[in-house]
Parts: structure tokens; sequence; C-alpha cells
């Protein structure tokens, strides 16, 4: 117990001593944990996005007018019964009628000659949510071959799977390039971390030689500076997080416009916890690799 | 308890020891004398293991100190006290504290710590320097905390490299009085030196070294090259 305390405390103080050498290491390690940062925002708002568009309505279903309201329900019960549909919603023609009504209000022109008609212009209308966006094409050609189809107008579908892969293959390609600049950052994070540690074993080489001399054990000697390199990836991923922090504030002012549904302020702070020991981890375990390979190359106990 | 078996110790071409062999008994003061490369600083670093011996074999109380390992390593290390020439103290740390730095290391408790440093420094003489900073001191205090630094751990040997090489007379006769006043605690004394006047005032045992060879070994010897 006694030695841990006092591994911790000469690590402490290799890191504070030679604070000006662990400034670049800092850097580059809060550079890369930021990168890092910037895939895991990613992900999320474009998973978000994604899960918002799968959750618009994937098949909208036009009535014919004069279609009887019992075969209305028949269509509904068959594509209630299939396994990939998640919801049907019947919207009546008078019902469209309203909501169009609701919607143009203000709008004089339209309302007036709405009432020149003699009689309710709108279909009755089945809008289909798939249980997955890519399920659709499955629904369509149900439509297409359903028995009573003489009642359907038309069947239309957003294409939102075409959107929802060409939004997957760029973000793809985005975190494609995104890891490999991550990992190009790492192995400089374990080059400059390497040689930091390296100039704090030169720097204490009395320290050491002393610690030898009066028979201190190898992880005694070598603990602080596993402690140095571990110290240098906390304060790395705190810095990383505080400045991602205000990043995606400014950011999070622009986009809460551009994609409704993605806050990615509130999934920044809310997802504390995760992400800062995430940041932790990783920059911790970058620091403690590049302190051993320092450690086994400089440090021979 | 320390010994020597038909010691070499070569680099490249060079043979700093050859064919050395002696014995060191408990609570003895051996006194290794030679001129500078005659394999003085070999044996003390064969001692502390910090090297390697080419051929033969170094045993401490029965065991070979190539048979050590890692922990075995440091914990035979604390049993062996050192000071050095250049003292070797650290000059961040004051006096006190150079000297708990050694027990520290060795993972000794802050309870010992506190008991055992101050009764330490005492016995140097320096009780009233503990806060003071190796740079205040003269070169024969510097080798007072380096002694105290030795002592503290309670070797069963200490181990002196030309530990007067620094220091004028006044403060070679204090640390030589130190070191008798240990021997006569009960730890083992090795002085490699080469300052004849020391080896004379002894009166002890003296191992001579010459290219790599012991040449004399007297029970109370003389310094002769």
């Amino acid at each position: 117990m006694n030695n841990f305390r006092r591994i911790f405390k000469y690590g402490w103080l290799g890191f504070s001593r030679n604070i000006w050498i662990s400034t670049a290491t800092i850097s580059i390690m809060t550079l890369a944990l930021s990168v890092v940062s910037g895939l895991l925002l990613l992900h999320n708002i474009t998973g978000t996005f994604v899960r918002d568009l799968e959750q618009k309505i994937d098949v909208s279903v036009y009535l014919k007018q004069e279609t009887e309201e019992s075969k209305v329900k028949e269509l509904t019960a068959a594509l209630k019964s299939r396994a990939d549909v998640m919801e049907v919603e019947y919207v009546s023609r008078d019902q469209a009628l309203e909501i169009f009504k609701n919607r143009h209000k203000d709008n004089e022109l339209l309302i007036t000659s709405l009432k020149e008609l003699d009689q309710n212009p709108f279909q009755g209308s089945l809008n289909i949510k798939a249980q997955k966006a890519s399920q659709f094409e499955a629904i369509v050609s149900f439509l297409e071959g359903y028995a009573g189809k003489e009642i359907i107008e038309k069947v239309n579908y957003r294409e939102n799977e075409t959107v929802i892969k060409k939004l997957t293959a760029i973000t793809s390609s985005i975190q494609k390039i995104g890891l490999f600049f991550a990992a190009l950052l790492s192995l400089v994070v374990i080059l400059v971390t390497f040689n930091t540690i390296r100039l704090v074993i030169y720097n204490y080489r009395d320290e050491i030689s002393i610690m030898k001399l009066v028979g201190a054990g190898d992880w005694f000697i070598r603990g602080p500076f596993i402690v140095a390199g571990s110290l240098y990836g906390v304060f790395s991923a705190i810095l990383a997080w505080v400045a991602f922090f205000f990043i995606v504030w400014v950011i999070s002012q622009k986009t809460g416009a551009l994609f409704p549904g993605t806050d990615i302020l509130a999934y920044w702070s809310g997802n504390f916890f995760w992400t800062i020991f995430l940041l932790v981890s990783l920059g911790v375990g970058l620091g403690v690799l590049s302190s051993f390979i320092a450690i086994r190359r400089y440090l021979k106990v | 308890m320390l010994s020597f078996h038909s010691v070499s110790k070569i680099y490249g071409n060079y043979v700093a020891l050859d064919g050395v062999s002696f014995r060191v008994a408990e609570h003895e003061f051996v006194s290794i004398v030679g001129r500078s490369g005659a394999g003085k600083s070999t044996i003390v670093k064969l001692v502390l293991r910090e090297e390697e011996p080419t051929r033969g074999k170094i045993s401490f109380k029965g065991s070979d100190l190539m048979s050590l390992k890692g922990k075995n390593v440091a914990s035979y290390r604390r049993r062996i006290g050192t000071v050095f020439q250049d003292f070797r103290l650290l000059p961040s740390k004051n006096v006190y504290e150079n000297v708990a730095f050694a027990m520290e290391a060795g993972g000794r408790s802050e309870e010992e710590i506190v008991r055992d440093v101050p009764q330490v420094l005492e016995i140097v003489d320096l009780g009233k320097k503990a806060a003071n900073f190796p740079q205040e001191l003269s070169g024969g205090e510097k080798q007072r905390v380096s002694l105290a630094r030795a002592l503290v751990q309670r070797p069963e040997v200490i181990l002196a490299d030309e530990p007067t090489g620094n220091l004028d007379p006044i403060h070679t006769w204090e640390i030589m009085k130190l070191l008798l006043k240990i021997n006569e605690f009960g730890t083992a004394i090795v002085l490699a030196t080469h300052d004849k006047e020391v080896v004379d005032f002894l009166k002890r045992r003296v191992i001579t070294l010459e290219n790599g060879k012991v040449v004399r070994d007297e029970e109370k010897g003389i310094y002769r090259l």
C-alpha cells in the first residue's frame, strides 16, 4: 500500500516537474482523442438521422373516392396481419379534408376555392410504417398483388431506403477516413509519449541510479513512469472532452435547425460518463503502452 | 559472507578482473587497494550486481548472485549499503529527504521512516542539518549523508568506493572514524581505496589488486603497490 502510494507520488512528480515536455504529449494526445470524439459524434448524428428516417411513413396507399369503409377495413386487417408492417393508420376522406383545412386555414384563396367544390375532393389513405425501411418493397408488392386492389388508386412510397443507403455510405467512408487518421494519430501519440517518457527517464537518471543502489524494487522504479504516462491520458481525455463540449455547443446552435431531432449537445453532455470513460481509457491505454515501451528500452533495472 | 570464486570480467579485449578469489567474513573490515584501473570499481559493480562476471561465481551468504532475479536483486541490494566518492545525493532533496528516500524505495512504512531517519542522522552527527540541501554542505557532510543513507537500511555490509577520494584530510578522518564505528556495531566494511595513509592507519586486512589480479591478501596489511 505504501509502495502504491509512493509510486503514484513519484509518478505525479515526474509528470508535474516535466510539465513543459508533457505539454507536447498532452497536445498531440488531445488531438487524437478529439478525432475519436468526432467519430463518436458522427456515429451518433447519423444514427439518430437514420432512425428518424426509418420511423417516417414508408408507404402511403391512396384509395379511390367511392371506396366503402368495409373494404378499407379488410385491407387494413390484411396489412396488419403481416409481420413486416409495424403500423397502419387510416385517414378517411373527411379527416383528410380537415387536415387540409387546418393546415391552410390562413390561406383564404384555397379555402374559398375548396368551398366552390360540390364534394370533398380528397381521397382516403392508408399510411403504412414498415418494421424496417428495407421492407417497404415487400409491402408494395403485396399491395400490387392484393385481391381487392381495385380500391387502390395509387401507392406512393418515400424512397427513404435510397437516402439511408446513401447516408450510410457517406458516413461509413467518413468513418473509415476518420479511423485511419485516428490510427495514424495514435501512432504519433505513441511516438511522442515514448519520447517524453524517455526524456523524463533521462532527467531522473540520478534518482533512478540511487533507487537501484538502495534496492528499490523493479516496479518502484518503473511504476512512476507508467503513472506519468497514464496521467497524460487522463489530462488529454479531459481536455478533449471539454474542447468537444464547446465545439458541439457551437455546432448544435446550427444543426438543431438543420436536422431536427438530433440534439448533439444533449447527446455529448448526456453521455458524459460513457464518453469520458471511453476517452480516458483510450488516453490511458496509449500513455501506458508508450511508457511501457520506453521503460523496456531505456530503463534497465 | 561475501565470496568471489575465480571471478573474471572481460570488456571486449580488456581484462578488468582475472581469476579473482577472496572471502569477506561477517564483521570484517577489508580494504581493497590498487592503482586506478586495477579492478577495484569492477569489484564494486559486480558486488552490486550492476554487472555480471564473465567467468566465476560471486556468492553472498551462500546464494549465487547470478541466480537472483527481479525482486530478489532489489532485496539483496538492500542488504548492502553503498557509499561513493561522488556521494550520489539528490540535489533536489534535503538531507532528511535524501535518507528517507532510500527507506521509501525500500518499501518501509512512514512510522519507520519518522523513527529511523533522525536516529541515523544523529549517528553521523547531522541532526542539525536535516533541512539543508546537499549544495549547502561540505564534502565531508555530504559523505556523511550518504553514509546515513546506507546505514538506515541496516545493511550487513557497507561497500565504500573511494569514500574519501574527494575529501580533505580532516573530513577523511571523520569518515574513517564513522566507518570504524559502524564496523564495531557489527557491519562488515569493504573499502575500495587508493589512500595510503588511510589503509596504513587502519591496520586491517588489505587485498591488493594489480592488473585485475589479487597480488596480496594480508591479514594486517599496509598499502604496498
